[in-house]
């Protein structure tokens, strides 16, 4: 009974990163080069939200770009020397899709792989089937994990959305790299966090040697 | 008299920077632009060009080749008169600007003539290395690197290169540009000019002699 219970725990200390994450776009598949100032180019990708993405940048000063090197899976927004940028990146869905899957996921989670000068600010926007629409800006974020939780979202409902979107107003000179956008369980929701699962599946094997040691 | 030693001294003081200066290139003729892309669009991480201006040897030619997964480029933009060194993120560049004569040039003028002067206009992040070479009309050649440099005009002795090179007759200089992953840099121009030091003691000197007669009168 012992080796179940253990074996249980370790389990959930595992898998319970992954539990409830929805993927919006890690930009694997379908990549795209564009140069500024280029708009709405279309490209069907099977891991992205609604089926595919579209692309588009402007800049101010000499050049900038923005590519999706899918064997990479990620997307780099660049601007050259006395240059800035805005790109953004947007997925429509014809059919309403459930981002909270049955109200487990209450977060995004935008993974920002590099970013160079950290000048730039990134601004979420979603809308649903009742036309409801809104946004979020992140302020000069940098590097890492970014949590997104949809209550910064008013009026928005999260079970029918059509249409997100990410834009990122580039500082000058920035060039920065994005490994994916998904919605995920925020730490604060009933879901356990990594550090709460670890304490618990470490009380379970205590409770297993305690036992039997009686 | 007095008066007109000082303001000698003043006016050489303010001008004297710009004085006896050799411009090697002002990147002000003659844009170009290269850049080696993802995927690479001829196969190759490199890529160079060649144009004729009126700096050092009547052209220069530019290369570059990057190292990562996304692009890199080097501009000259004229006008205003700026080269460009850009990479993007994940990616590292190294570019190559090089001016040739096929007669020795005199670069110290007369001997008044004591560095380069590098005019950095912007770096994004300050992993940038700059590797100074220059070959004499023998093929002696020599090289100094200038490591994470800053902004602003950094100044290059001639003394700090290798006394086998005949500063009056070169017929090549190189400056390399080893940038770091997302290094963005403009370079305003490349010359040689006095030490400003030595043209700061001078005009001290002739204040102080002015100041000195004016006492013993």
């Amino acid at each position: 009974m012992n080796i179940y219970i253990l074996a249980f725990a370790l389990i959930t200390g595992f898998i319970s990163h992954s539990v409830n994450a929805t993927l919006i776009d890690d930009f694997t598949d379908g990549s795209m080069h564009l140069v500024a100032d280029t708009f709405d180019i279309y490209q069907s990708s099977s891991s992205a939200f609604g089926g595919g993405r579209t692309v588009s940048i402007t800049k101010q000063g000499y050049n900038a770009k923005a590519d999706i090197i899918a064997p990479r899976g990620f997307y780099a927004h660049s601007s050259n020397v006395r240059s800035s940028a805005s790109s953004t990146i947007s997925w429509s869905s014809s059919v309403a899709v459930d981002l909270t899957e049955n109200l487990n996921n209450n977060t995004f989670t935008l993974d920002i792989y590099s970013n160079d000068l950290k000048n730039s600010d990134f601004i979420l926007s979603v809308s649903d089937n009742a036309k409801n629409k809104a946004s979020y800006t992140l302020f000069k974020a940098g590097e890492g994990i970014q949590n997104i939780m949809f209550s910064s979202f008013t009026g928005i409902d999260f079970q029918q959305i059509n249409d997100i979107s990410l834009q990122i107003v580039g500082g000058l000179e920035a060039d920065l790299v994005i490994s994916s956008l998904s919605t995920t369980t925020s730490s604060i929701s009933a879901v356990p966090t990594p550090t709460a699962l670890i304490l618990f599946s470490s009380s379970l094997v205590i409770l297993s040697l305690s036992r039997r040691k009686q | 008299m007095n008066k007109y030693i000082l303001v000698f001294s003043l006016l050489a003081m303010i001008t004297s920077n710009i004085a006896h200066a050799a411009m090697i290139d002002d990147f002000t003729e003659e844009s170009m632009n290269i850049r080696v892309d993802y995927p690479p669009l001829s196969g190759s991480d490199t890529a160079s060009t060649i144009t004729n201006t009126s700096a050092f040897g009547g052209g220069r030619t530019i290369s570059i080749s990057k190292s990562g997964p996304l692009s890199a480029s080097a501009n000259v933009i004229a006008p205003p008169g700026i080269y460009a060194h850009s990479a993007d993120a994940l990616t590292s560049a190294t570019s190559t600007i090089s001016w040739h004569s096929d007669i020795g040039i005199d670069l110290i003028e007369g001997r008044t003539t004591t560095n380069f002067a590098l005019d950095i206009l912007s770096i994004d992040q300050g992993n940038i290395d700059f590797i100074l070479s220059v070959t004499d009309v023998f093929n002696n050649t020599d090289s100094y690197s200038l490591l994470e440099a800053g902004t602003g005009i950094q100044f290059i002795a001639l003394s700090l290169f290798s006394s086998t090179i005949d500063f009056l007759q070169v017929t090549d200089i190189s400056l390399r540009i080893v940038g770091g992953e997302a290094s963005d840099l403009t370079l305003n121009s490349i010359s040689t000019v006095p030490t400003p030091s030595v043209l700061v003691l001078l005009s001290m000197g002739l204040v102080a002699f002015r100041l000195n007669r004016r006492i013993s009168v």
